[in-house]
């Protein structure tokens, strides 16, 4: 058993349809050496205590096990907890897994014993980190950008801030990283002209790249953050820079633009092929 | 096959977000309000309202449906929309047919379009520079009150 890896598998591999793929992602990770400890999340057991107590108990690398719903659970705090993480999507389809060219099923041990870790930027809404977006529908929110200038829709929109890409089933949408942290997108509504209402809402779409805000309303605000809802009056937004290590698949370079890979060392990432002879 | 398509987002017409430097090019479309104090290092297109200050070390394009309350700087400019305030552009003005500019304008070098309004002090080319390099064309404006720097 490798100590410093640990696994937390989603509840719903307890079941028995799931027998097969559970043990053949174990026997896999066996045959790398990268069997470890294994914990499960449960209906009323707080993930952020379990994923905690494996830390204190000398984790370095955790590998969440499931599916986009499962990294949703811990996702929101584990940019806290200073580890490496991975993800293995064993049951598809994977937004997430797509996102980071990491495959549905046991092929992912291959990205795990790769081990090619990035340090990615993410977002942050109140004490929630997010890998992806918020996103908040057919609202009337004000954005307050550093303190310096008020957005806002002046009939109503859409509104999404964006840290890594849109979190929606296909095609997924991904932002290339600009210098800034987070990019709000606003749909706006435009009433169709007097006279023709039969003419569809013309939908603009209204973009800028910021640090840090705070979004506000009168009115209850519902916000879709990665998958989970949030709903209050008010939020503070920002980017927390270079404070994730994920555990990504090969062609996937989210440190920078237009980075070669020849400067990876220089980013704080690193490559290393693990030679396992196979048995 | 993947059920999934990895794709930039884009849009038909839209000009790419990403600017060389990496700085993404702000959009601010109609139907959107902004007020205060806006400021951006890449290349703005205003399209929407807005009021306070704008300043930009880019390209400032003022669309045809935009309406600033504003004094705005930038680096070089695109006007084609409605400024009530002061506009100082470091290198080139190009005000469209259908700028309407209510306030003082600064520039290095400017070109107006036929139709152009334009309502306050307009000062072309630097103070140290000779007047006859200052290069610009005009064809038929509504100048209502206008003054040139010697």
């Amino acid at each position: 058993m490798n100590v410093g890896y640990s696994y937390i598998y989603d509840d719903f591999l307890s079941d028995r349809g799931f027998e097969r793929e559970v043990a053949a992602l174990e026997t896999k990770l066996n045959t790398y050496d990268l069997a470890g400890r294994i914990g499960r999340l449960a209906l009323f057991r707080s993930p952020k205590d379990l994923v905690e107590g494996m830390v204190k108990d000398g984790t370095k690398t955790l590998i969440i096990v499931g599916n986009d719903s499962t990294l949703d659970k811990v996702m929101w705090f584990l940019p806290d907890l200073g580890i490496t993480v991975g993800y293995i999507p064993l049951v598809g389809p994977s937004a997430i897994g797509e996102l980071f060219n990491i495959p549905v099923g046991v092929a992912a041990c291959e990205v795990i014993t790769s081990r090619l870790v990035e340090t990615i930027d993410t977002g942050k809404i109140d004490d929630r980190y997010f890998l992806t977006e918020v996103s908040v529908s057919a609202t009337l929110a004000t954005l307050d950008v550093e303190g310096r200038y008020r957005i806002s829709p002046t009939d109503g929109g859409s509104l999404f801030i964006r840290n890594m890409a849109a979190y929606v089933k296909e095609p997924i949408l991904q932002n290339e990283k600009s210098t800034m942290g987070l990019e709000a997108i606003i749909a706006a509504q435009s009433s169709s002209r007097r006279g023709f209402p039969w003419k569809r809402r013309k939908n603009d779409e209204t973009r800028i790249f910021f640090n840090r805000g705070t979004l506000f309303s009168k009115d209850p605000i519902e916000a879709k953050v990665d998958a989970h809802v949030v709903s209050g009056f008010r939020f503070e937004v920002e980017s927390v820079k270079r404070n994730f290590r994920f555990i990504t698949g090969r062609g996937r370079r989210l440190s920078g633009v237009d980075e070669p890979l020849q400067t990876a060392a220089k980013n704080d990432t690193f490559r290393s092929r693990r030679k396992i002879g196979m048995r | 096959m993947s059920m999934f398509s990895t794709k930039r987002f884009e849009e038909e017409g839209a000009v790419s977000p990403y600017g060389e430097n990496g700085v993404g090019t702000t959009i601010i479309a109609h139907g959107v309000r902004v007020e205060g104090d806006f400021t951006s290092k890449g290349d703005v297109q205003i399209e929407g309202d807005v009021q306070g200050h704008v300043e930009t070390g880019g390209m400032l394009t003022v669309g045809p449906q935009a309406k600033l309350t504003a004094d705005v700087r930038a680096e070089s400019a695109v006007i084609a929309g409605s400024l009530e305030g002061n506009l100082t552009v470091a290198s080139h003005l190009d005000l469209k047919a259908t700028a309407k500019i209510a306030g003082d304008v600064t520039c290095e070098t400017a070109s107006i379009e036929s139709g152009a309004s334009l309502n306050g002090k307009v000062a072309i080319g630097t103070a140290s520079a000779p007047k006859s390099t200052a290069k610009t064309r005009v064809d038929r404006v509504q100048v209502e009150d206008e003054e040139t720097e010697q």
